[in-house]
């Protein structure tokens, strides 16, 4: 889903060959949109990732007979939108609902690869669901998917490892606190480090809190500004822990060394989604009881700014012929009983029902030494977001980040000239798009 | 008794004498080969049978030969561990506990046992696909080169074409043209591609030129044999070790195909080994996913045994396949 150099591989390779060819086809096949929900029967093929949705497709068929579920494991989020793509250029093929990454729904609303849900009523449901991943269904007001899961950026953090360095994770409340952490673990010696080089996701969801807004896509126009004002404060306080030796470059994320250094604490804290602790009880098995999680920190203490890093939603092709059926899978899963299968397989979910279960939220962690967690992310799913846009071509934007940004964490330039570049390639690209792109 | 002891002993004594004596040879036959290799380095003519050392190319190949077992070791060692041990240990070291057994069974019941079907589907596409193409390169590469026809040219010139284009190019319009077809997703879409192999067309038609003499043909035609009873009883046992030769390759080739499914196929029902394992490694690099490198690890182990079995019974064809042609009498 969110490992860079697949992108690269599969991304590249397939979907600019064909890319082209997406251009021209795709849009005006959603003509006939069943949504007559109550009748829907038949079969509904469905792509997607993850645990727990066998489950939660027994539920499904238990509860709608007529309706059977065909699911297809398609692997990660870019492996999905990358087959998604290739059933596009080729005409058919589509499944009739799939899993994407919340940053990938604009791309397949642009070339009109979804459908606009609100047909079938799914705008009433907005209060239902948690607001920072339901912002990110919209385009031009409409809700072109539905979110399964809410990905609010936290901050994970080694306490056994804070407690020798003598910091106190609980007090940290703003990023300068954060910076003083840094030193101090830092001072542990060896390979200790507060952090990793920063990946593409976590990086725009930190400058998304700090009020940066580097996209701005209205219909054809992209405005690029990787310029303002919460923008340079992010790559101010990044090239201060880079130039003072105070973050990891060596350590890429999703990688084993990755994981080994999550167990064992020499990468000491993640700043990351909310959907980090079932990949740490897994992949860092070895650090159980040292983990806790917190807020964000602040940029000005007492604030309460969030963002999202990540998180998927179901859409539904403009390919399917069952729409009624697949509206109403969809609907299962993200809002309905489903969501609660999900949940209980280790989705941090979207609505709002279940982020206020009491139940889920005084559930105890023993990777996290018995913290309650879920009470902690839930507070920071329900903290304020401020707007923000994916560009149309987020999967390009998440190959090209490994190459124009992260030498900037090996030291090979800075962070500042780092992202310029950055700004223009994602720009170049844009315009090779036949978007009309301004960059600030 | 004590002559059974004093014959026993003078047995023993014996059989040591004669292992004496047999070292002493073994001794001289060394000395001898050496000054032969002396010999040779200054004349420039080596004895094949006895053919100069060279350290550096010992040390070479020695380097190589850690280099390709690298990995296996690499897998073998990992294989015994648990998902904690693999990411808390050092990677060429044992972990704290040894599951091997553990991680097998763990690796065919995993969600619901779809390892066994992945190993199955594998073996479906080896076997349709490159025994299939193995079977249509031997009769295509003999018939070119044992009868004339016009376009035969041709035929080597769209081969030749054909062997310097790479498969990954032509696979994105081979999905294109399979889901115009409505072919993709099933395994006919892993199965056709698989059956052509150029490579194997062309070594099949060297082979046959080089191993089956017209001269035996003829004979066959005189007494009277069709041409397809001429090829199955006299032509294919002939050209046995070229059909290794080019099974080999094909099987290799279809058992390690990547990215033909990886686009063909999105039901996880008909995935190969390849496309399967790659998804559970991708699980520990997607949000919420559950990482068990550990089954990955056990996966590509158990992946590569039946490719090293078939390498290690097919060796000696493979060798007599390659020099075959090498000559021409």
């Amino acid at each position: 889903m969110r490992n860079t150099k697949k992108f690269i591989a599969s991304a590249a390779a397939i979907a600019t060959l064909i890319g082209l060819a997406a251009c021209g086809n795709g849009g005006g096949l959603s003509a006939t949109v069943d949504t007559d929900t109550a009748n829907a029967k038949g079969e509904v093929v469905f792509w997607g990732w993850g645990n727990g949705i066998k489950e939660t497709i027994a539920a499904f068929e238990k509860a709608n007979p007529n309706i059977t579920v065909k699911y297809s494991s398609t692997g990660t989020g870019a492996d999905t939108a990358t087959a998604l793509q290739n059933a596009i250029a080729a005409g058919k093929g589509a499944p009739d609902v799939v899993m994407l990454e919340d940053a990938t729904v604009p791309q397949f609303v642009v070339d009109g690869s979804v459908v606009d849900l609100s047909q079938f009523g799914a705008d009433k449901l907005k209060d239902d669901f948690a607001a920072g991943p339901w912002a990110k269904m919209l385009q031009e007001g409409k809700p072109y998917a539905l979110p399964i899961d809410s990905s609010p950026e936290v901050f994970f953090y080694n306490k056994a490892v804070f407690d020798k360095a003598g910091v106190d994770g609980e007090a940290i409340k703003t990023w300068d606190d954060y910076y003083e952490a840094a030193k101090k673990v830092r001072a542990l010696g060896g390979d200790y480090y507060i952090a990793n080089s920063i990946d593409y996701q976590p990086f725009l969801a930190q400058v998304w809190q700090a009020g940066s807004q580097p996209f701005k896509v209205n219909g054809e126009n992209i405005t690029i500004d990787m310029n303002d004002e919460g923008i340079q404060k992010y790559i101010a306080l990044q090239q201060k822990l880079i130039d003072e030796d105070l973050i990891n470059p060596k350590i890429t994320n999703w990688t084993d060394d990755w994981y080994r250094s999550l167990g064992d604490g020499t990468t000491a804290s993640l700043t990351i989604g909310a959907w980090m602790p079932t990949d740490l009880e897994t992949g860092a098995a070895a650090g159980k009881g040292n983990w806790r999680v917190a807020q964000l920190p602040q940029w000005n203490e007492g604030d309460e700014a969030s963002s999202e890093d990540g998180g998927s939603a179901l859409a539904i092709t403009s390919q399917s012929k069952n729409t009624a059926a697949a509206y109403k899978f969809a609907e299962f899963l993200t809002h309905g009983d489903g969501a609660k299968v999900m949940a209980d397989h280790g989705t941090f979910p979207a609505t709002t029902k279940l982020l206020e279960d009491k139940d889920f939220q005084s559930k105890k962690n023993e990777y996290f030494g018995g913290q309650q967690v879920n009470k902690v992310l839930v507070e920071a799913a329900e903290r304020k977001v401020s707007a923000f846009q994916y560009l149309p071509y987020n999967p390009y934007a998440q190959s090209k980040y490994g190459d124009d940004v992260v030498p900037a964490f090996q030291g090979k330039k800075t962070l500042k000239d780092a992202i310029a570049a950055y700004a223009k390639t994602l720009a170049d690209y844009g315009t090779d798009q036949g978007y009309t792109v301004t960059v600030k | 008794m004590s002559s059974a002891t004093t014959a026993s002993l003078s047995y023993e004594a014996r059989e040591k004498a004669a292992k004496r004596a047999e070292r002493a040879r073994q001794k001289r036959i060394a000395r001898d080969e050496a000054a032969e290799r002396k010999r040779a380095a200054k004349s420039g003519f080596a004895n094949v049978n006895n053919p100069r050392r060279s350290m550096l190319l010992t040390i070479v190949s020695a380097i190589f030969a850690v280099y390709c077992l690298f990995p296996f070791v690499y897998l073998i060692i990992n294989a015994t561990k648990t998902q904690a041990d693999f990411t808390s240990t050092f990677g060429l070291g044992f972990g704290k506990t040894f599951a091997l057994w553990d991680n097998i069974v763990t690796v065919f019941t995993y969600q619901d046992g779809i390892f066994g079907r992945w190993l199955l589907n594998t073996l479906l596409y080896v076997v349709a696909g490159a025994g299939g193409a193995t079977l249509l390169a031997i009769m295509g590469g003999y018939a070119l080169a044992k009868f004339r026809f016009p376009g035969r040219k041709l035929v080597f010139a769209v081969i030749i074409g054909a062997i310097s284009v790479p498969g990954i190019a032509l696979a994105v319009p081979q999905f294109l043209l399979f889901a115009k077809l409505n072919l993709t997703n099933t395994p006919w879409a892993m199965i056709v591609p698989s059956l052509i192999s150029p490579f194997g067309l062309y070594l099949m038609w060297i082979f046959s030129e080089q191993a089956v003499p017209q001269e035996l043909l003829e004979a066959a035609r005189v007494d009277g044999a069709s041409e397809l009873r001429t090829f199955w009883q006299i032509s294919l046992p002939l050209l046995a070790p070229g059909i290794v030769t080019t099974a080999l390759f094909t099987i290799v080739a279809t058992w390690n195909n990547y990215f033909l499914p990886l686009i063909m196929l999105k039901e996880d029902s008909w995935y190969p080994l390849t496309i399967g394992l790659n998804q559970w490694k991708d699980q520990a690099s997607t949000a919420g996913g559950t990482a068990i490198q550990n089954l990955v690890i056990t996966g590509s182990l158990i992946t590569i045994i039946p490719l090293v079995i078939a390498f290690l019974c097919l060796q000696k064809y493979w060798q007599s396949g390659l020099a075959a042609g090498a000559v021409k009498e």
